[in-house]
């Protein structure tokens, strides 16, 4: 029963909360992992 | 060359199948480490909205939460070399952002400003963005920041981390048994909350 109780309760929490990061949050995060690996030192320079 | 890994260690019989595979998710920091960003951005996509959550629901209000929700990835980016896949993606992502919200409420103890709300609707996070069942949503959200900080980590690295009772040891660094009973007193406390919602 409590198995079934804790599975309920979840599928309550997921269906209510929905907050997510802001548009210009993953730009910067994205442009920072972009830049992350261009900017790997080269080949021998 | 794209590196392959052999398929990772699953921790707990109860860590289930998640959104994705883990071994997809080590798979693809794995293609991350060797310079493909594109692998970097689909584990961003899939993990930020709960990782966003599990960080929102226990710091004071959204600026902060943007703040060390940055960190977190941040420091995913610049620690990529050490990720190694022997647990899972998301264990590691949750454990790094269990480490910076503890950091948090230290200075905060330390430097208090002002009154930590208690009300979810004080959170400043912005309304659980509810089309319908509004009042719900505030009534979990409110039941969730009464609990102690400790259950309240404990029920977010389930519902959102999707996390085993063993990884949320793991990650908060207790015994197994201090992990389950949280969990368990957690959900019971949310549960009898909610019990006029039935």
């Amino acid at each position: 029963m409590s198995e079934q109780a804790d599975t309920d309760l979840l599928r309550l929490w997921r269906s209510v909360a929905h907050e997510t990061p802001g548009a210009l949050i993953d730009r910067r995060i994205l442009r920072h992992a972009h830049l992350a690996v261009r900017a790997k030192p080269g080949f021998w320079r | 060359m794209e590196l392959v890994w052999e398929p990772m260690l699953v921790v707990g019989q109860k860590a289930k199948a998640a959104v994705a595979a883990p071994s997809d998710d080590a798979a693809l920091m794995s293609r991350y480490q060797g310079g493909d960003a594109g692998a970097f951005e689909t584990l961003y996509r899939r993990h930020k909205a709960p990782l966003y959550r599990f960080i929102a629901r226990q710091l004071r209000g959204r600026g902060e939460a943007d703040e060390v929700f940055q960190e977190v990835w941040l420091a995913v980016i610049k620690g990529r070399e050490r990720y190694q896949p022997t647990a899972r993606f998301t264990t590691f992502l949750f454990a790094i952002a269990h480490r910076r919200i503890a950091d948090r409420a230290r200075k905060a103890i330390r430097h208090p400003q002002g009154v930590m709300p208690e009300d979810a609707a004080d959170l400043g996070l912005g309304p659980l963005q509810l089309v319908e069942g509004a009042a719900l949503g505030a009534a979990l959200a409110a039941a969730l920041a009464a609990l102690s900080p400790e259950q309240r980590t404990a029920f977010l690295l389930r519902a959102e981390g999707e996390c085993s009772v063993e990884e949320i040891a793991a990650i908060t660094g207790v015994p197994f048994e201090t992990a389950k009973s949280r969990l368990k007193y957690a959900n019971r406390a949310l549960r009898e909350k909610l019990i006029a919602w039935r």
